[in-house]
């Protein structure tokens, strides 16, 4: 990939790098580039990244969906994919990159009130593709609009005399009172840190993106995350305990949700050439606000380890791509391949999660003198929601072997009677089905909590859970 | 940090937002963009929206402390002047926060001088100057 040969490697000193006639304007990795080279050169790097990708899919014919938060990178590759799809159908190319192309857009309008969403929208519509929404709150209607069962995090914590955590959950049937954006305001009010609730509005906004690629019949997820985003999420990701599921979570390409497979592209650029390809190409992209935005460098995970890439990136250039290529040897485990989806982010949830945790963490400064019983208070946000089985602790589910080791963490600093959205009770169902363990207690427990959501699935039928009190 | 610049700060002023300047020595013109999401630290009222990019339109002294005015003056004017509350996301020290490119005049700043201090950069007339910021937090 780097040494590609080409006609005169040689540099003409304060000369483009590549014309070797035009003054430079921008210098990219110690190399000066011209204006018009540099546009060129992204331009061409984009293609050549998107065919190495194609010629490893499976379907040399795939629709893709542009997952499109309206920022600086996903504005960027909105263009190079769009601009490539329109240059094959006048013919420059031979063949169009995709059969179809969508651009997905998750409105987050509900928990940032402040969130640009018309300037995000003029900015897709100016791509002429068709444009997707769905919003955040969406997470808790997803079952063809109607509302299925949620999952409300009992108990979180070490139980008195106990060496491993605990993590009791039960199925509930959401309120009608209750409506969406009540949920996921809940939700995230009660997460215990601003790291927290970045991480869980990054699981909720990827899985809202695989299901408009999903109800839109894309194979290929396109996601904008640059290199300088790469070696960030490295880092974080790293800090966060998500170790197990990195190498998914940065890898150029990745199959690990079967049906779909996800694509990085702008990985191969950094988030400087990003902001100068947009500020050339006259390509517009929104600010995009986040929980920690004009919060101290300290605010959370992501803050940190963006701000200390950025200043290493600053001394040293060759730092992000230093780690994108580290990452790019990175391979998931056969384990991790083999492992169950985590109940919360869907990555694969390591078997001992909960040993390591036991081992690595203090979980409890009172030293189990807090009681399980006095912990699971309900918050107090929510109207009780009724409970799917009668109300008496046979019917807690024991969750800890489905939550990776992350999310067990986030639910742990939670605080007692989250609820959490739909998904996470269909994947209880999915994993149930996969699993065959041989541990008979395990197995009589999954069995039971199989009756369970089975016969609360089909109850669903009745229409007293319509989704009349969502959005 | 009382790095600021000689910058008398007279109440009189039409604009009550910025301080008065001294123009003894001629002034320059001065187009300063704020992009990546920058603009929302900066005071609304100073900037116009130019076919959809956040601009400011400075008039800046050429002269400061008997020097030639450098893009170093303009920083502290800005970071003092311009950026609400706060200063540290827009600068760390006396310098840009990092993540933030400077382009001058179209080109990478990191380029524009040769002598590979990009904040020596004596201002010039016209000059077009933009920030971008790179960073999610910004």
């Amino acid at each position: 990939m780097s040494g590609t040969p080409s006609r005169g490697r040689e540099r003409v000193p304060g000369m483009c790098i590549k014309c070797k006639v035009a003054k430079p304007s921008v210098t990219i990795r110690q190399s000066l580039y011209c204006k018009e080279c540099f546009i060129r050169t992204s331009i061409v790097k984009f293609r050549t990244g998107q065919s190495r990708l194609r010629k490893r899919a499976s379907r040399s014919q795939t629709k893709a969906l542009v997952a499109f938060s309206g920022g600086g990178a996903s504005s960027a590759m909105l263009k190079l994919v769009a601009d490539h799809q329109s240059s094959a159908r006048k013919g420059v190319d031979a063949t169009p990159a995709y059969t179809g192309i969508v651009v997905g857009h998750v409105d987050e309008s509900c928990l940032f009130p402040e969130a640009p969403e018309e300037e995000i929208r003029a900015i897709a519509a100016e791509s002429g593709l068709l444009y997707r929404t769905l919003a955040l709150e969406d997470i808790f209607t997803l079952a063809d609009g109607r509302r299925t069962a949620l999952i409300e995090i009992v108990q979180a914590s070490i139980a008195p005399g106990a060496e491993k955590d605990q993590f009791c959950a039960r199925l509930v049937r959401p309120s009608n009172k209750v409506s969406n954006k009540e949920y996921l305001t809940a939700l995230f009010a009660s997460l215990g840190s601003a790291t927290d609730r970045e991480d869980m509005l990054d699981i909720i906004k990827a899985f809202l993106v695989r299901q408009l690629a999903r109800e839109e019949g894309c194979e290929v997820v396109l996601m904008g995350d640059s290199g300088t985003r790469i070696a960030t999420k490295t880092v974080a990701l790293t800090s966060r305990g998500r170790g197990f599921s990195l190498p998914l979570e940065v890898a150029a390409e990745s199959r690990w949700f079967g049906d779909l497979s996800v694509w990085r592209p702008m990985r191969d650029f950094s988030a400087k050439e990003i902001a100068f390809f947009n500020h050339w190409t006259g390509q517009k992209s929104a600010a995009v606000p986040t929980f920690t935005t004009g919060g101290p460098r300290r605010a959370s995970i992501d803050r940190l380890t963006e701000a200390f890439i950025a200043e290493l990136d600053q001394g040293f250039s060759s730092t992000v791509p230093t780690v994108c290529r580290t990452m790019q040897k990175l391979e998931p485990r056969d384990e991790a391949l083999a492992a169950p989806p985590c109940l919360i982010c869907g990555m694969p949830a390591e078997g001992n999660a909960q040993a390591w945790r036991s081992r690595l963490t203090i979980s409890s400064s009172g030293a189990g003198g807090v009681s399980a019983s006095a912990r699971s208070s309900p918050s107090a946000t929510l109207p009780e929601s009724s409970c799917l089985a009668s109300g008496d602790t046979s019917s807690l589910l024991e969750i800890a072997r489905t939550v990776c080791y992350a999310c067990q963490s986030l639910l742990h600093h939670a605080s007692p009677g989250i609820v959490l959205p739909e998904f996470c009770a269909k994947r209880l169902q999915a994993v149930d089905a996969s699993d065959n363990s041989t541990h008979e207690t395990a197995e009589a427990q999954r069995e039971a909590l199989r009756r369970q959501i089975d016969e609360f699935l089909l109850d669903d039928d009745d229409g007293t859970c319509d989704s009349s009190a969502g959005c | 940090m009382a790095s600021s610049t000689s910058i008398e700060t007279a109440p009189k002023s039409t604009d009550t937002l910025l301080p008065k300047l001294d123009f003894s020595a001629g002034s320059l013109d001065l187009v300063v963009e704020f992009g990546g999401g920058l603009d929302a630290l900066i005071k609304q009222e100073l900037l116009k929206n130019v076919n959809g990019a956040k601009q400011a339109q400075i008039k800046f002294p050429k002269q400061i402390d008997q020097h030639p005015a450098t893009i170093q003056d303009l920083i502290f004017h800005l970071r003092d002047f311009y950026v609400k509350d706060k200063p540290e996301l827009f600068c760390v020290g006396d310098k840009v926060r990092p993540g933030i490119l400077v382009i001058i005049n179209e080109m990478d700043w990191e380029i524009v001088e040769d002598n590979a201090d990009e904040y020596a950069y004596k201002l010039q007339d016209k000059d077009h100057i933009a920030f971008i910021s790179t960073l999610h937090g910004g």
